[in-house]
């Protein structure tokens, strides 16, 4: 396996696989937004701007929170992909949440995340097999579409594309804010897991 | 009755262990292993405990009409949850929110204390007091029966934390509604040093009123006086001196008056205002 990009498992819905991989240095934002808006299936990703990351904890608790409401049934957004997005920030509205947390032309680095879900739950069927992509082929067409750099996907990837003057303005924090990164984190694991309810 | 509720805290919560550790009216208390979604290589920022989780989980309650029931049970899992975020930007210790569920009645949060020694059970002040106490009448050495360990300088400085912990609260205009001292959990910091921690946010709700403060403080005063009789008194003045440092520090001294007197009426007449009910 590359370290192209990596594959998330939430423990308690095994039915779902995410893939996730970093670009740097993206050129091409606006190209890949048009494509987006027109539902290219080529672009069937969640495009995430990395400024809003703080860790991979913060990442792991917005895929917990969509992949619960999506299992309750109770998806605010149209795909897992913008529920993702949406549930990582803190604004009720879809469009300023995708506009703030998602691409836009000035977001350089991004986290790209499909998720898939298997119809059926815990058994291998291979026909089953069959409709999992190979992730291989996914990071190719993906790397072929972004003019970007691919960067190993860690807790320093975050912590270095993190902008803590861009979360302080998009989670609205104001005097609750802290340079304590760890507490700061928690506070957007909380605006996350209290999203919505 | 309990194997059911346990089976459908299951259902909704997929390969995760569960050990109960305590079952109320409102809600189950479980302690896990599993974290509700991160790997175990990757450990969760600002929490001490990352190999234990509390799971608080609200069931159906059947006596209840099923759409009343869906709504409360959101709804208050909802509003603790906001809670104890709420607390943890205020900087006022208690359980931290990993995670919520809350149509289903789910909260996952830190795991605080530890187990006492001798079986003396998890660090809850009331485990804490019981054993010292229990230290005390067992001492045969006479000359360490001179001092009762049970009202120590190390339990003076507690039950003024615990004031001070109370106090924080109220000053936020927060009360907790169900203060008890198997609700206070010592927690050691880098000093190695007993810090209590106020969990259970179930019954807490938002007030600016005195009524509602000194009833707050009298329910843990009656919880002191019927768990620990023979010392609950001086816990108790302790406790009072701690709320009463944290107003002074704060210039609270005002509303801090108010409560006291009001808590001497609450004293006089109990925790019910109106004659009803």
């Amino acid at each position: 396996m590359t370290t192209n990009y990596r594959l998330l498992d939430i423990n308690q819905f095994p039915s779902y696989k995410v893939f996730a991989t970093v670009f740097t240095d993206v050129k091409n934002t606006d190209e890949i937004k048009s494509h987006l808006i027109k539902g290219d299936r080529q672009y069937d990703f969640a495009f995430i701007n990395a400024e809003n990351i703080l860790s991979f904890e913060q990442l792991y608790s917005a895929l917990y929170k969509a992949l619960l409401d999506d299992t309750n049934d109770r998806k605010k957004s149209k795909t897992l992909h913008t529920e993702l997005i949406f549930d990582l920030a803190p604004q009720k509205n879809i469009m300023e949440c995708l506009n703030k947390f998602g691409i836009s032309s000035h977001s350089s680095n991004l986290l790209v995340i499909k998720i898939i879900k298997s119809q059926q739950n815990y058994i291998t069927d291979p026909q089953e097999e069959e409709k999992v992509p190979v992730w291989e082929d996914v990071f190719d067409q993906l790397n072929q579409n972004i003019d970007g750099e691919v960067v190993s996907l860690n807790d320093e990837t975050f912590k270095n594309f993190a902008n803590l003057n861009t979360i302080k303005k998009n989670f609205k924090l104001g005097n609750t804010f802290t340079e304590n990164t760890d507490k700061l984190n928690r506070q957007l694991i909380s605006v996350t897991q209290l999203k919505g309810i | 009755m309990s194997k059911e509720i346990i089976a459908a805290a299951q259902s909704h919560l997929h390969g995760v262990d569960l050990q109960l550790i305590s079952q109320g009216a409102e809600a189950l208390v479980f302690k896990t292993n599993t974290h509700p979604y991160l790997p175990t290589y990757i450990k969760p920022s600002d929490i001490q405990n990352t190999t234990n989780y509390i799971i608080k989980y609200r069931p159906f309650k059947p006596y209840r009409h099923p759409v009343l029931d869906k709504q409360l049970t959101k709804s208050r899992t909802a509003s603790e949850a906001k809670l104890l975020s709420r607390l943890y930007t205020l900087g006022v210790p208690a359980p931290k929110l990993i995670a919520t569920d809350a149509p289903n009645g789910i909260i996952w949060m830190e795991c605080l204390g530890y187990d006492l020694e001798n079986n003396g059970g998890v660090s809850s002040l009331k485990n804490w007091l019981w054993m010292l106490e229990k230290q005390f009448e067992q001492e045969q050495d006479p000359e360490k029966k001179r001092h009762n360990i049970a009202l120590g300088d190390e339990v003076k400085s507690v039950m003024e934390l615990v004031g001070k912990a109370v106090g924080h609260l109220h000053l936020q205009d927060i009360v907790h509604g169900d203060l008890t001292s198997s609700n206070i959990i010592l927690v050691k910091d880098e000093e190695n040093n007993n810090q209590p921690t106020l969990i259970d946010f179930g019954l807490s709700s938002y007030s600016s009123l005195v009524e509602d403060k000194s009833v707050d403080l009298y329910v843990l005063e009656r919880a002191l006086t019927s768990t620990h009789p023979m010392y609950s008194q001086q816990y108790n003045d302790w406790l009072l001196d701690g709320y009463e440092q944290v107003h002074r520090e704060n210039k609270a001294m005002k509303k801090h008056a108010e409560i006291v007197r009001r808590l001497k009426d609450v004293r006089m007449r109990g925790r019910k205002r109106s004659m009803l009910g």
